[in-house]
């Protein structure tokens, strides 16, 4: 195969070069980072927002650090309350319950951000390509992605979830199964605003190929929406793996999520309150500026909205 | 504007309560409930309570969920705990024999084999009618249709079991061997009133009956509210052992984790099961406020090792050595249950309650030194093992969690899964033709109600009927043939024997011995008076103040 | 209109369709088998396979999925496994209450909403429009198992005002005593749906605000309250209708987790119950009914807009949004 494309030079090969030069540069993706940076510093609540989420994935990603096995238990150590040793206290295992938050925001983000990725992957691809081609084929595509936003989502999620082998990939999996298609519907809408856009128009007439406009110029152009869906998108899956957590349905031992330690310190509610309110508070704070980011980010992009 | 929103309003909530409505109206249950039907009138014959209550007692019991129907049977701890006030089985068994309730004795013949079982004479339904060896057979007929007629009831391995009725109350049954733990299916059977249904078994699926509250009762107590959350049972003036000091028991469903903890300091409900040792210490300290009960579960918690798991398959004899040797009993308890009061370790698959039960029983001894050299000298270090346990029962997870750790220490990696009881029966009792078999390698599983004076489930164990337990042919064969004789000295010396053989073996680490530990509230008494769980047996017993 | 009807009734029993088989095959390939927990170790070979059989297990999915539809368009969704008996009247008995539980929230997250929101959009960037909006924002951000275990433990367990779960006080049947019963699970299950409407109201109000028209009833003279009253609120309304439809969605499958925290006695705690026993023709009722709420709900929300907002019909199969 690779050969062959080494050898075959006809004059086509050449096409992808002469038109580069003719190109206009996408003057438009470049804006987009420059609105989100301006908005982000001027806007106090993104800016916190943002420090917020920083420090606690910063702390996810150095969790290792931590003097304290999130896994090795000690007897000794049960359930103590918050002291300089443990800042957070200990749980029922004598585990230092920092550490295990820590270590609970590496899993609760992997997935956030996992299922984040694969949703506006799938999404964008989808909606994209069914705006680009338009016609009978975007009608049906559409329908389909209509009946994916009507289902009950979190219902199939607990059911599909009780069905299969519980663990990362799976909630990574079925999260994002059940949220692509919101994604799909706002690139849709985009795309085809943006193909009836001159500048398209002139490249498409110029003779460029369909996948090449599509990653050229739709793509960047989406780009706005895409990050204002892919920041709610973390906020939504950290919250519905809390959800599945609770149930059961979460990641397994000795690993845990946020959700899945708020499940463990059930039994302990009443008298130990304090297990149930760190990863609690954590999911808030995430989930919160998540959707603050979002919010903040729509705003910057789309300026017909009031602020 | 003002006004046509609060029209709007005012329709919606209309409509909300006219669906509560109609549903309630469809539904012949005395249900009383929903919103829309007391505003609309208080309706209600059974109503009216609140003033009643005054004189009498009620014992609030929480449970977790509605029973779909109160039909008696044993499917379930739920159901049983639910349906236990109303309905009885013939006999409970303990170590030292039987406590009768329906059945007032029976007889088992020297050679074992014919069972005579008479029912109490003054036991009857609560329309009067008397409960009779026909209400037993057309209980055991009604479970025959959903199984193609063959029951553990009606057969052994395929050899049918033969029924006499002697007269209206005395039932013989022939065995055509010598079968020990036939009893313990006897005391699994709770009788269906025959004649409520024209003496038709197959009228009973779909009737409908046992969700009305005019359906008779054989229990201490009748039906006398099916509400939407709850149920609310009325003692029988004529119950044949007694007249119960509790007038009303009501079962509300009560919201999952700590909000029956709420309910029960709160006074909702009257007692509860407590399974940590924090709470226990707590509610110890407050002895002023609250009862404690500590009931033996008869249980026997143990890990298992598959043959057929992928990994445990192609291991050694003293790699299996190693991972129980690597094991910390102790430290297991003191982790995942934090009391001995809670569970004591275990050290035969036996449990104390059952008359067979050998106490000197070795068990198996933690020695971490041992299980290293095994563990290397087996090729069992830096393996990686499937672990599986029940999510829904409570502490195993503590449990694997402490087992993970201490087999860590002989090199040896657990993937742990915890899966609801459905898929982890589904994969835990399994043989090697089926497709799930390979797909775990150690896992923890519970025997309960081990009382009596046979082996119980452990005789469907080490004998691989349930599933493939691993044991070599002398144990299946001297299990079979402890289960079939009749004589009890020579049955003891057989179990004895087969206690010590099926540890040296190393399949199953007898792990716990667990125990029941309920608080309740000061005014009530009596809870630990029948010990069999699940609670309560005898109603008779308890007493609210 | 007519047409656009059809067009919308037709999707509505594409996506019931859809929802029904996708559930079925999930169930079918779901790995475990079920059978194991109806057949005992009694049987012979013979015996199991009549099992099978009359559980239809012997069949394939399509088969099994075309035989159990047929049945459920005549309102026969089948027998529970469990205790055998008719799935559509148990599901009946116990929707009532799920029904007032939804329905309560949902009234209480409009009830509260529509004065917040427009509250909010009217004195817009005060400490009181931040105040709602951080509300809101904690509102739509909070895991709302872990919202109703803190409200149990503060409202139950500290103070002892209200009960901790289920529907009514054994013998005490007034309204009240449900009320009281429901108030938690309420504000619970409302919240979600509170902050997405507070939101949408407090935007459009602004961009509403912003109008000609209300310059030109703020230079007739019209109070500043009647304006909101009389002008923004209607027209801040209507886009409401499509909002309700969309979030119907979170109101059903909110319900299902907060039934179980507060042991509601409705369908989704009783579905909960089902996927644990694995009895599918309940978990197939179960599914079927969330679906149809949610699609119903869709399908009132779109009618109901169409007719106030005729510009919709038009949009056709290009609803290009």
């Amino acid at each position: 195969m690779e050969h062959e494309t080494v050898i075959t030079i006809t004059e086509e090969s050449f096409r992808p070069l002469e038109r580069r030069k003719k190109e206009m540069p996408p003057a438009v993706s470049h804006s987009v980072w420059k609105d989100i940076s301006i908005e982000l510093i001027s806007n106090k609540v993104a800016l916190v927002s943002l420090i917020l989420l920083l420090i606690i994935i910063i702390g996810a990603l150095f969790a290792p650090l931590s003097p304290y096995d999130p896994y090795a238990l000690d007897s000794s150590q049960k359930l103590q309350g918050i002291s300089r040793a443990h800042w957070f206290g200990t749980d029922e295992f004598g585990r230092d319950y920092f550490t295990r938050v820590l270590y609970g925001g590496r899993v609760s983000l992997t997935v956030g951000f996992l299922s984040m990725l694969v949703t506006i992957t799938l999404g964008t691809s989808i909606g994209v390509f069914s705006g680009y081609m338009g016609g009978r084929l975007d009608a049906l595509l559409m329908r389909f992605t209509d009946i994916f936003l009507a289902l009950p989502s979190m219902l199939l999620m607990v059911i599909l979830n009780t069905f299969l082998q519980p663990g990362l990939f799976t909630l990574v999996a079925v999260l994002s199964l059940f949220s692509w298609a919101s994604v799909a519907r706002i690139t849709r809408a985009e795309t085809m605003s943006l193909k009836e856009r001159d500048f398209v128009v002139a490249t498409k007439n110029l003779g460029a190929s369909s996948l090449l406009i599509a990653v050229k110029h739709i793509i960047p152009n989406v780009l706005g929406p895409v990050i204002v869906a892919a920041s709610l998108s973390v906020a939504n899956a950290i919250l519905m793996e809390s959800s599945l957590s609770y149930l059961g349905l979460g990641v397994q031992i000795p690993l845990a999520s946020w959700g899945s330690m708020l499940q463990g310190a059930q039994s302990h509610i009443l008298d130990h309150p304090l297990l149930a309110v760190f990863p609690g508070l954590m999911i808030l704070i995430t989930v919160l500026s998540f959707n603050l980011l979002g919010d903040v980010l729509r705003n910057a992009l789309e300026p017909k909205i009031v602020k | 504007m003002k006004k046509r929103l609060v029209s709007l309003m005012l329709a919606s909530m209309l409509t909300a309560t006219l669906f509560a409505g109609c549903g309630n109206s469809g539904n012949k249950a005395n249900d009383t409930t929903a919103a829309g039907e007391t505003a609309a009138g208080e309706t209600s014959a059974a109503q009216g309570t609140q003033e009643e209550s005054g004189g009498e007692s009620v014992f609030t019991m929480a449970i977790n969920y509605m029973p779909s129907s109160l039909q008696p049977s044993s499917a379930s701890d739920d159901v049983v705990m639910a349906i236990r006030p109303i309905y009885e089985p013939l006999f409970a068994e303990t170590k030292d024999g039987f406590e009768y309730y329906l059945a007032d004795s029976l007889d088992i013949s020297e050679d074992g084999l014919t069972y005579t079982l008479h029912i109490n004479d003054k036991a009857s339904w609560s329309d009067g009618e008397p409960v009779t060896v026909d209400d037993i057979l057309f209980t055991m007929d009604y479970t025959g249709l959903n199984y193609g007629g063959v029951t553990s009831y009606n057969s052994l391995n395929g050899e049918m079991i033969t029924f006499n009725k002697k007269d209206d109350k005395t039932l013989e049954i022939v065995l055509p061997k010598v079968y020990c733990t036939y009893s313990m299916t006897l005391a699994r059977l709770y009788p269906l009133p025959s004649h409520a249904f024209d003496n038709d078994p197959s009228k009973v699926a779909d009737s409908g009956y046992f969700n009305k509250t005019d359906m008779v009762t054989d229990g201490a107590y009748t039906v006398s509210e099916i509400n939407e959350d709850s149920l609310v049972f009325t003692a029988k003036d004529d119950y044949y052992r007694g007249t119960p000091s509790v007038s009303k028991i009501v079962m509300k469903t009560i919201g999952a984790g700590s909000t029956r903890q709420v309910a029960f300091e709160n006074g909702e409900i009257d007692y509860m099961r407590i399974s940590t040792a924090e709470d226990l210490e707590k509610y110890k300290a407050a002895s002023d406020k609250y009862n404690i009960y500590t009931v033996s579960e008869a249980r026997l918690n143990y890990l298992q090792l598959n043959p057929n798991g992928k990994v445990m398959s192609t291991l050694s004899d003293d790699a299996r050595k190693a991972i129980f040797l690597a094991m910390n009993d102790e430290e297991i308890i003191d982790f995942a249950y934090g009391s001995d009061e809670l569970a004591t370790p275990a050290n035969s698959l036996l449990t104390p309650d059952q008359s067979l039960y050998n106490k000197d029983c070795a068990g198996y001894s933690y020695n971490l030194e041992e299980a290293k050299k095994l563990a290397d000298s087996s090729g069992l270090t830096g393996q990686t093992l499937t672990y599986v346990y029940n999510a829904d029962r409570p502490n195993m997870e503590a449990v694997a969690t402490v087992i993970q750790q201490q087999l860590s220490q002989i090199g040896v990696n657990l993937s742990i899964e915890g899966l609801d009881s459905s898929t982890f029966f589904s994969r835990f009792f399994t043989s090697a033709d089926d497709e799930e078999a390979p797909t775990w390698d150690l896992g923890t599983n519970g025997w309960d109600s081990e009382r009596g004076t046979h082996a119980g489930q452990a005789f469907g164990y080490l004998t691989s009927r349930m599933c493939d337990t691993g044991y070599s042919d002398e144990i299946v064969q001297l299990a079979t043939e402890a289960n079939s004789t009749a004589d009890e000295a020579s049955r003891r010396e057989l179990w004895n024997q087969i206690q010590d053989k099926a540890l040296a073996e190393y399949w199953e680490y007898p792990l716990t011995y667990t125990n029941y530990i309920m608080v309740s509230q000061k005014n009530v008494t009596g809870l630990d008076s029948s010990a069999i769980i699940p609670e309560f047996i005898d109603y008779l017993s308890i007493n609210v103040e | 209109m007519w047409k656009y009807f059809c067009k919308k009734t037709i999707q509505l029993m594409i996506v019931m369709i859809l929802i029904s088989f996708f559930s079925f095959a999930i169930i079918y390939f779901a790995p475990g088998d079920i059978s194991m927990m109806y057949i005992s170790q009694d049987m012979t070979e013979e015996q199991k396979a009549n099992v099978m059989a009359e559980l239809g297990l012997d069949k394939s999915m399509l088969e099994q999925y075309i035989a159990w539809a047929g049945r459920a368009v005549h309102g026969d969704l089948g027998v529970s496994l469990a205790n055998k008996a008719s799935v559509l009247p148990q599901i009946a008995k116990r929707l009532p209450s799920t029904i007032l539980l939804m329905g309560c929230s949902f009234l209480l997250s409009l009830i509260l909403a529509i004065p917040l929101g427009l509250w909010s959009g009217y004195h817009k960037n005060t400490w009181i429009d931040n105040l709602i909006s951080s509300v809101t924002y904690m509102g739509m951000s909070i895991p709302s198992f872990w919202f109703g275990m803190l409200l149990i433990i503060l409202f139950s367990g500290i103070f002892h005002i209200l009960p901790s779960s289920g529907m009514h006080t054994v013998g005490d049947n007034s309204v009240l005593d449900t009320v009281k019963h429901m108030i938690m699970p309420c504000i619970t299950l409302s919240m979600g749906n509170l902050a997405v409407y507070i939101r949408y109201i407090r935007a459009n109000t602004i961009g509403q605000l912003s109008e000609e028209y209300v310059l030109t009833a703020e230079a007739k003279g019209t109070s500043k309250g009647k304006i909101l009253r009389n002008h923004v609120l209607k027209n801040t309304l209507l886009p409401i209708i499509t909002l309700v439809g969309m979030n119907l969605a979170s109101l059903v499958c909110g319900s299902f987790i907060i039934e179980s925290v507060f042991g509601w006695p409705g369908i989704g705690s009783f579905a909960m119950e089902a996927i644990g026993k694995r009895d599918y023709p309940i978990i197939m009722a179960y599914v079927m009914m969330s679906g149809l709420i949610l699609v119903i709900g869709n399908f009132i929300a779109d009618i109901l807009y169409a007719i106030a907002d005729p510009r919709i019909k038009r949009g056709g199969t290009e609803s290009g949004t």
